[in-house]
């Protein structure tokens, strides 16, 4: 396991897209920035880390889907598989590659922000200032960075079970940012229009995505009619099911 | 090193001519009655055929016969239903894959490669060891290129790096999927020699090819495979003397050589490439004798024997002809 995980490992540090990813990450942080110098909402914007990780989210969506799909491109899977004879080690080595990456992109925007923070509002807006939640800055940019980690665990699930079962990287990265831009949104609307005559549909996957703000912003949870700890519930319950089916998906998969 | 009875089978319908022949090699792989059936029905049907070590054995039979399956069940690629692979004596399923995978080199269909990282990266991600790399790479002359990326590769560049990649481990056995395809002439006599000198090295190897003509270059033995079944399988040498073989003579007249050879019983006839007569390579100083005398200039004398295409194509037809009838 240990070698598969360095083999991915060194595949992922040489696709090109990832170092471009991170490039554009600082780039739209900066364009986020710029937009917001002037704004009377400038701590909102650091403490959701200059939307940073709605970038994280497009990164893990599209490198995800290549890393999977990209095998059977290549016909590489032939190689993976004559070497490992154990598909599921060869998927959850995926996984936890990506999840690597996932993590790195979380600390580089954390940084990024604390230091774009410092740059450019200089000593306005402190750290250690109260601002959502009765919290300082610094601890709304921490939840906001645990939050959307969290989430995310339930994108790179559904992002493998998609690729998995289509064709191409494009195609599984095409599906898998539709479902999660607007799977939250998709989903308030279902749970506006027949939230009390099906109540059970607000434990929808696409409103476990909330869960990736619903801890800054309490608020969301008028929407998404679940409280945290029952979002946590219901993201580990999606996650399992959705790595089963993408498993199985990848090992019926013709090489 | 034991002896053992290797049997040459040739299975129709009708007939079953069996020719055994003493060999003095020991089996790098047995497969016993191998099943794996594809949901069309389609697959291999109860298997069986050795490997000798050290020997090149070619692997044929037309599209969708069943070769690259045998090749990808040997790999573990492919789980199958029934039967056993032996690989040194070893059940292959019981074997730790990473192991046998150093054993085992392949080139299964098209090169596995990954088009964003060079050759040597290649090496790195196999961790391949530098000197074992830079061997393989002087072996198959791709310094030029080897620290490119694979995208920007020809076809008949991945197709080398592929067989670099089989080779580079010192397997014990080498299986090549259709390794000539893509490659111009001077590789294509490299990877002869290659192959050639690394079975008289005790490397065995399992080559599948169309190309037959090249094929009957380097192989020992045959295995051709059709529908899912070995039709036929046994030493390529042994296998040549049972179909029909004759020599061919330009002579300064050859009415006058003809009519001679077959006052002496030769079995002869004309062509229009000139006389074709059936005799063994004891009686040809007999007819020459008999033709010189005569006041016969002999111009040009050609061996022929039957050629691996003919045998393929021989008992394909001759099986499916069965099947039909």
């Amino acid at each position: 396991m240990l070698r598969l995980l360095y083999q991915e490992s060194f595949k992922l540090s040489h696709r090109k897209g990832v170092f471009y990813f991170t490039l554009l990450l600082l780039a739209f942080m900066l364009l986020n920035v710029a937009s917001t110098k002037d704004s009377s909402n400038q701590r909102y914007f650091i403490a959701i880390s200059f939307d940073a990780f709605q970038w994280v989210d497009i990164a893990l969506i599209v490198v995800g889907a290549n890393i999977v799909s990209s095998e059977f491109e290549y016909g590489t899977m032939k190689r993976l598989v004559a070497d490992y004879n154990n598909k599921f080690f060869i998927y959850i080595a995926k996984m936890f590659t990506l999840l690597e990456y996932d993590i790195i992109l979380h600390i580089l925007a954390f940084t990024l922000t604390l230091i774009l923070k410092t740059l450019f509002f200089g000593n306005h807006n402190s750290l250690n200032s109260i601002y959502l939640n009765h919290q300082s800055l610094i601890n709304n940019i921490v939840t906001t960075t645990m939050s959307n980690f969290f989430s995310t665990f339930l994108i790179i699930v559904i992002v493998f079970m998609i690729a998995s079962m289509s064709r191409t990287s494009a195609l599984a990265a095409t599906i898998g940012f539709g479902f999660i831009m607007f799977g939250s949104g998709l989903s308030g609307i279902i749970i506006q229009l027949c939230g009390k005559l099906f109540p059970w549909i607000k434990w929808n996957p696409g409103n476990m995505f909330n869960i990736g703000n619903q801890p800054l912003l309490h608020s969301v949870e008028k929407t998404s009619l679940l409280t945290n700890p029952q979002l946590i519930i219901g993201n580990l319950v999606y996650i399992v099911l959705f790595t089963i089916i993408g498993y199985w998906a990848f090992s019926r998969k013709r090489i | 090193m034991s002896i053992f009875y290797y049997c040459l089978t040739i299975n129709n319908l009708s007939e079953t001519i069996t020719v055994e022949e003493v060999i003095d090699m020991k089996n790098i792989l047995v497969v016993n009655n191998l099943t794996k059936i594809f949901g069309n029905n389609r697959g291999l049907k109860n298997i069986s055929f050795e490997i000798p070590k050290g020997s090149i054995v070619g692997l044929i039979g037309p599209n969708g016969a069943g070769k690259s399956t045998i090749m990808k069940c040997i790999l573990g690629i492919y789980p199958y239903s029934q039967g056993n692979i032996l690989f040194e004596n070893k059940n292959i399923k019981s074997q730790n894959n990473h192991s046998i995978n150093k054993k085992i080199g392949s080139l299964i269909e098209s090169p596995s490669l990954y088009p964003f990282l060079t050759g040597m990266q290649h090496f790195k991600l196999y961790s391949v060891s530098k000197s074992g790399a830079q061997n393989v790479i002087a072996l198959l002359k791709m310094e030029n290129y080897i620290n490119e990326k694979v995208t920007n590769y020809s076809y008949g560049m991945k197709q080398k790096f592929g067989i670099a990649l089989a080779l580079v481990n010192n397997p014990d056995l080498i299986i090549l999927d259709e390794p000539m395809n893509g490659l111009d002439l001077a590789s294509t006599l490299e990877i002869r020699k290659i192959i050639l000198t690394k079975s008289a090295e005790g490397t065995t190897f399992i080559v599948s090819s169309h190309i037959l003509s090249e094929l009957e270059k380097v192989v020992t033995h045959i295995i051709l495979i059709n529908h899912g079944r070995v039709v036929l399988q046994g030493p390529f040498q042994k296998l040549k003397n049972i179909g029909k073989q004759y020599y061919e003579l330009s002579t300064s007249n050859n009415l006058k050589a003809n009519k001679i050879l077959l006052n002496h019983n030769f079995l002869s006839n004309i062509e229009a490439s000139g006389i074709q007569v059936q005799l063994s390579s004891k009686n040809l100083n007999e007819a020459l004798d008999f033709l010189l005398r005569n006041n016969v200039k002999i111009i040009a004398i050609n061996h022929h024997s039957v050629d691996l295409e003919t045998v393929a194509l021989h008992y394909i037809q001759n099986k499916e002809g069965n099947q039909h009838a």
